[in-house]
């Protein structure tokens, strides 16, 4: 019998093929194994390593926001501050200084000035009305001072014409009772001292006055010019 | 477990599927390479190489039948053959003139071997034993082959007959005139 030889061939090889054993197998499929197992932990490390570094990236990301939020509220704390402080100084340095007169009495009637600076707590125009009242004060000091110069000036001329009216007093009632007597009319001068009381009574005349010139200057004063200097 | 589990349990990983799928395609593919290829290292290489790409690939095969596969596991292999000796620039295809009777229909008589007809193939020149064996066992179309080897389809062709005539000399020359006509 005969067949055609593609056929043949072709069921020859069919045969072949399902008859066929390949020795080497265990060894091929141990390479294959190590290959593509060995990549897998390769994959699976750079799986870790790659979420490892994402959450390490995330974190810092995160921590650096955060930090970034306390540096920003921690600055506006500072400017907040330093603002405050900055007002502080600038109503430290605009505040006026006042200068305070102190009087210290070291001698009898002698009063020491002693120039203080103090920072005013007062308004200006509490700091305007206490300044004219001192420029006030030291007006009628010298006011004061002038009319107790001139109350002595009248004083001693008013001393002399009493000395001199009662000379003339004097020989006036001598010249009478001569002229009562027919006896000429001698006048005794007699060499004695002389005090005068009415300067002495000027000194202790007005202790209101003097009690007035020595009161504490924090107090106010009300000089009465009337009281002291007509009312005599 | 049949084989579409297996090939499921291979897409996911199993290593014990994967073991499986080898140990039973393995003696076919290497039969499909080694009807190609007779070095036997370079038979491992390729049948090393075919595996891997079996496994990449197996996500890009849907299992239909055992049929479809035995098919999608042979043209694998036999591609990775074909690409080896495409390479290999030792095999000479040579255009040669074929003449009517050259396509005339080859007949052997049934008392020759198949043992004795494969070793006589495997005595044909490495060319021609390959286009005669893609046409005739793989059942490559001469456009295939010529595509596959980077040849002429008339060259296949004549690749082809020449392969045959010789074969049927062969068998004249070994075993008598009574076994080939």
């Amino acid at each position: 019998m005969e067949t055609n030889l593609e056929h043949k061939v072709a069921e020859a090889y069919k045969k072949q093929d399902a008859s066929t054993n390949y020795q080497n197998k265990d060894e091929l499929w141990k390479r294959i194994s190590n290959t593509r197992n060995s990549g897998l932990p390769v994959n699976g490390f750079w799986r870790i390593a790659a979420v490892l570094l994402a959450i390490f990236f995330i974190t810092g990301a995160f921590s650096a926001i955060l930090f970034i939020n306390y540096n920003k509220s921690r600055i506006a704390l500072l400017e907040n501050k330093n603002y405050d402080l900055q007002v502080l100084v600038d109503s430290l340095q605009f505040a006026e200084k006042q200068i305070v007169t102190k009087i210290e009495y070291v001698e009898k009637e002698k009063p020491v000035y002693i120039r203080v600076e103090k920072k005013s707590t007062l308004t200006e125009a509490e700091n305007e009305e206490i300044g004219k009242l001192k420029s006030k004060i030291i007006l009628q000091t010298k006011q004061f001072e002038l009319e107790t110069k001139n109350l002595q000036i009248k004083t001693d001329s008013l001393l002399n014409e009493i000395i001199a009216l009662n000379i003339a007093l004097g020989n006036k009632t001598n010249s009478i009772q001569s002229e009562k007597h027919g006896q000429p009319n001698f006048i005794e001068l007699k060499s004695e001292k002389y005090e005068m009381p009415l300067q002495q009574n000027s000194q202790t005349a007005n202790p209101k006055m003097k009690l007035q010139l020595f009161s504490s200057p924090n107090e106010k004063t009300n000089f009465d010019m009337n009281s002291t200097i007509f009312k005599k | 477990m049949n084989t579409k589990q297996i090939i499921e349990r291979c897409l996911k990983g199993d290593q014990r599927a994967q073991k499986a799928f080898f140990y039973k395609y393995i003696d076919l593919l290497y039969a499909t390479i080694n009807r190609y290829i007779k070095d036997s290292e370079t038979v491992d290489d390729l049948l090393y190489q075919a595996m891997m790409k079996i496994f990449d690939n197996l996500n890009q095969f849907s299992f239909i039948s055992e049929k479809a596969l035995f098919g999608w596991l042979k043209k694998i292999a036999v591609n990775e053959a074909l690409m080896y000796l495409r390479s290999d620039f030792r095999t000479v295809y040579n255009v040669e003139e074929i003449s009517e009777l050259q396509n005339e229909n080859l007949i052997v008589a049934d008392e020759l071997s198949e043992k004795d007809l494969l070793e006589t193939i495997d005595l044909l020149p490495a060319g021609y034993r390959t286009v005669f064996l893609l046409h005739v066992v793989d059942g490559y179309s001469h456009r295939e082959i010529a595509e596959q080897l980077g040849i002429a389809e008339g060259t296949s062709r004549s690749q082809f007959f020449k392969a045959r005539n010789l074969l049927q000399q062969k068998i004249k020359n070994d075993y008598g005139n009574e076994f080939g006509t």
